[in-house]
C-alpha cells in the first residue's frame, strides 16, 4: 500500500465513475421537471458513437464532444416533444426512444466496430476535461436547483405543474428544456465512454450504464451531490472488477461481469425507503424525495 | 389547451369519441413514415457516391427477404414466409407475457431475461432426461420447469417492489444482464459439450426433446402454444374477474385499493404469469429450433416484445397481428445484412420509429388541432 497505488486507484475509480455521473446528472435534471426519462441508455450510446465517429474523422476530440452534445440534444428533443406536447406515456416513449437510438447507433457504428481513435488528452493528474466538467456540473446543478430562480421554478414544475402554472411559470417550457439540457449532459457521459474510459467503439458499449444511472437517480434521492457519492461507489465496483480480472482469480469472468448489475439491485433494495405499495401515490413519493408529479402529464384544462 | 406562435393560435380540443378509422389511418401512416425514415438513414449511411436508388432497393430487398419473390411463390416455395413465422412465435409469446404485467402498469422489461431463463430450464431438463423419458412427458416437464424459472426471475422485481418499493424497471432490466451472463457461463462452462471440439454450447439433445415441425419447414408446434396463449389471455382479460382487477389496478390503483383489491398479491401473481409466459418462448425456441443451448440465443425478442405489446394496446389478438408485422421487419433486417451488408440494427430502428410515430399519432387521435391566424389590427 504505497502512495502510488492509492493514487492510481483513485484515478481509475474517478475515471470509471465520470460517464455514470454525467448520465445521472442528465437524468436528474430531466426527472426534476417531472418527466421520467428511460431513454438514458440509448442517448448515451448515441453520444458515444457521435463523439467517436467525429473524433475519428476530424482528429479533434473536442469537436467530437461538441457534436455528441448536439446529437443527444436532438434525441432528447423527440422525447421532450412527445411527452410534454403530445402527452404520450412517458415510460413507453422512453423505452421506444431507447430502442430507436440503440438501433441507430449500432447501425451507423457498424463500420467502426473495434477501431480506436484519438484519446481525450489528460489535462490534470491523468484526468481529462470531462472529469472536471462532470464534478463541477454536479455542484453547479445543486446550486442552480436550490439557489436560483430558474432552478426553483424547475423544482416547482416537477412538484406541481398546476400551481407553478398559476404562478406564471410555464410548465411546458421548463419540462421541454429540462429534457433537452439533461439529454445533452447524458451525451457528455457517452462521449467520455468512447473517448476516454474505453476508447473505441463496440456495439452497445454502454452495457446498461444508462440504466445504472437511472438506478443511481433513485439512490441519490434526486440530489446531484449524493449522485457523486453513488457514482463513486460504482466506480469502485468497476475498479474491483478490473482488479480481479488482471490479478487472475478463480472467479469466472461471467460473475465478475455480473457485479455492477447485482450491486445495483442490492443497493436499490437496501437504500429504498420502506414504502409498501398499498397506494402508490403522493405519500410514497414524499418518502423517497421523488418529484411529486413525476410521470404525470400536465394538461391545462384537465384535472 | 392552446399555444400562441407568432400570430397564429394553435388550439387542441379533446375529441369526444376517437374513431376507429382515424386510429387505423394513423397506424398505417406511422408504418409508412418509419419506412421513409429507414430509407433516409440507409441513404445517409451510403455516402455520396452510393446509388441514389439504394434505399428503395434495400427496402424491397427487405420485403423480398420476408415474403420471398414471385419466382419462389410460383414454385410453391414459402421458405421466407415460414422464417417470418419462426420469428413470430417467440416474439408473440414474449409480448403476451409482458402484456399481463403491463395490464396492471407494472413495468416489466425483463422479458429477455425470462426468455433466456426458460431456455436454460428447457436445456437442463433435456440434457438430463432426454434418454430417460418419453417425448410427451419430457416436453411437458420442459414446459413446466421453464415456466417456473421464468416465474422466479419475474418474481424478483415483484417482491422487491412489494416489500421495499424498489423501482421495477431498473431491477427487471438488470436481471436481463445477470440471467444472460449466468446462462452463457453455464453453456460454456459446466454444461459445455465435452465432445464438442470447442463448440461454444451444450450437446444437441436427442430427438425425444424436439418439438415436432411442419413438413420440411422450421415452423414448429410452438405455434399452437402461441395461439392457445393468445386466446387464453384474451378470455382472461375480457371475461375473468382477475383480468378486471388487473385493469382497474393498472388504470387507477387507488380505486382498486378502495374497493378491496389486494395490490401486492396481484403484482406477485401478474409477474409469476408474465415471467412464466415469456419463459415459454424460450422453451419453444430451444425445443423447436436450436435443440441445444448456445451463444446468440438472446437476440432481442424480449425487447421487441415490449414495443409489440404497447403498440397493440395489450390486446392479445392485435399482439398476434403486430408480432407478424414486426417479424417481417426483423426477418427483412436479417436478409438485408446478408444481401446488402447493411447492419440488421436497421430493424430495431424501424421498430422504434413505428412506436414513436404511433405515440405521436395517438395525440391526433384523441385531440383535434385547430390552427387559426390572428388578425393583425392596423392602427390608422
Amino acid at each position: 500500500m504505497n502512495i502510488e497505488f492509492i493514487l492510481t486507484t483513485t484515478q481509475i475509480i474517478v475515471l470509471a465513475s465520470t460517464s455514470l455521473l454525467l448520465a445521472t446528472l442528465g437524468a436528474i435534471i430531466s426527472e426534476k421537471s417531472g418527466v421520467t426519462n428511460l431513454s438514458i441508455d440509448g442517448t448515451m450510446l448515441m453520444g458515444a458513437l457521435t463523439a467517436f465517429v467525429i473524433t475519428k474523422i476530424s482528429g479533434n476530440p473536442y469537436l467530437g464532444i461538441l457534436l455528441a452534445i448536439l446529437s443527444c440534444g436532438l434525441i432528447s428533443f423527440i422525447h421532450a416533444l412527445l411527452t410534454t406536447f403530445f402527452l404520450s406515456n412517458q415510460i413507453v416513449t422512453g423505452l421506444a426512444l431507447n430502442f430507436f437510438s440503440i438501433g441507430l447507433a449500432n447501425f451507423f457504428g457498424k463500420n467502426y466496430v473495434g477501431e480506436v481513435s484519438e484519446k481525450l488528452p489528460a489535462i490534470f493528474a491523468g484526468l481529462d476535461i470531462l472529469v472536471l466538467i462532470a464534478f463541477i456540473l454536479a455542484v453547479l446543478t445543486y446550486i442552480i436547483f436550490y439557489n436560483t430562480k430558474i432552478g426553483l421554478n424547475l423544482l416547482a414544475v416537477g412538484e406541481d405543474p398546476r400551481v407553478a402554472d398559476n404562478q406564471g411559470v410555464n410548465p411546458f417550457k421548463y419540462r421541454f428544456w429540462a429534457q433537452i439540457i439533461g439529454g445533452m449532459i447524458v451525451g457528455l457521459g457517452g462521449a467520455h465512454l468512447s473517448l476516454a474510459y474505453t476508447p473505441g467503439w463496440v456495439d452497445g458499449m454502454t452495457a446498461g450504464r444508462g440504466w445504472i444511472a437511472i438506478a443511481l437517480v433513485i439512490f441519490s434521492f434526486w440530489n446531484p451531490l449524493r449522485a457523486i457519492l453513488g457514482t463513486l461507489l460504482f466506480g469502485g465496483v468497476s475498479f474491483l472488477q478490473f482488479h480481479f480480472q488482471t490479478m487472475g482469480t478463480n472467479i469466472p469472468a461471467a460473475f465478475l461481469n455480473m457485479l455492477p448489475y447485482l450491486i445495483t439491485i442490492v443497493v436499490m433494495s437496501f437504500f429504498a425507503v420502506n414504502v409498501k405499495v398499498k397506494v402508490a401515490s403522493a405519500s410514497a413519493s414524499a418518502a423517497t424525495a421523488a418529484p411529486v408529479s413525476l410521470g404525470r402529464h400536465y394538461v391545462r384544462e384537465e384535472r | 389547451m392552446n399555444f400562441q406562435f407568432l400570430n397564429t393560435d394553435i388550439n387542441f380540443e379533446k375529441r369526444g369519441n376517437p374513431s376507429a378509422f382515424t386510429s387505423i389511418l394513423i397506424t398505417l401512416l406511422a408504418i409508412f413514415f418509419s419506412l421513409i425514415f429507414a430509407a433516409i438513414i440507409i441513404k445517409v449511411s451510403g455516402g455520396k457516391e452510393a446509388d441514389p436508388m439504394a434505399p428503395l432497393a434495400a427496402l424491397s430487398a427487405m420485403f423480398e427477404g420476408s415474403f420471398g419473390n414471385l419466382e419462389q411463390w410460383r414454385n410453391l416455395d414459402f421458405y421466407n414466409i415460414s422464417e417470418v413465422v419462426v420469428k413470430m412465435i417467440p416474439l408473440t409469446i414474449c409480448a403476451l407475457g409482458v402484456s399481463v404485467a403491463y395490464k396492471m402498469s407494472f413495468w416489466n422489461i425483463g422479458a429477455e431475461g425470462q426468455f433466456v431463463a426458460g431456455a436454460l430450464a428447457t436445456s437442463l431438463v433435456a440434457l438430463h432426461f432426454d434418454s430417460v423419458l418419453g417425448k410427451i412427458p419430457l416436453l411437458l416437464l420442459m414446459m413446466m420447469l421453464s415456466f417456473i424459472f421464468g416465474a422466479i426471475v419475474g418474481l424478483i422485481p415483484a417482491i422487491l417492489k412489494v416489500k421495499r418499493g424498489v423501482n421495477e424497471v431498473v431491477v427487471s432490466l438488470m436481471l436481463n444482464y445477470i440471467v444472460i451472463l449466468f446462462t452463457e457461463y453455464l453453456a460454456f462452462g459446466p454444461l459445455r459439450d465435452p465432445r464438442g471440439l470447442g463448440f461454444p454450447g451444450t450437446r444437441e439433445f436427442s430427438e425425444n426433446a424436439f418439438l415436432p415441425v411442419f413438413g420440411i419447414s422450421r415452423v414448429h408446434y410452438g405455434i399452437f402454444l402461441m395461439i392457445f396463449l393468445s386466446i387464453l389471455l384474451w378470455i382472461i382479460f375480457k371475461y375473468s374477474k382477475w383480468g378486471f382487477e388487473l385493469k382497474v389496478l393498472g388504470e387507477n390503483p387507488r380505486a382498486g385499493y378502495c374497493s378491496g383489491m389486494n395490490i401486492s398479491k396481484n403484482i406477485l401473481l401478474a409477474m409469476i404469469i408474465s415471467g412464466g409466459i415469456s419463459a415459454l418462448a424460450g422453451f419453444t425456441e430451444i425445443a423447436g429450433l436450436s435443440h441445444r443451448l448456445q451463444k446468440g440465443l438472446a437476440v432481442g425478442y424480449g425487447y421487441s416484445a415490449i414495443i409489440v405489446a404497447w403498440i397493440s394496446r395489450l390486446n392479445p389478438f392485435k399482439i398476434l397481428l403486430w408480432s407478424f408485422i414486426f417479424s417481417v421487419i426483423i426477418a427483412g433486417g436479417d436478409q438485408l445484412q446478408i444481401t446488402a451488408k447493411l447492419p440488421k440494427a436497421i430493424a430495431l430502428v424501424i421498430q422504434g420509429t413505428i412506436l414513436l410515430f404511433v405515440l405521436a399519432g395517438d395525440f391526433f387521435v384523441s385531440y383535434k388541432v385547430k390552427v387559426r391566424l390572428r388578425k393583425i389590427e392596423l392602427k390608422s
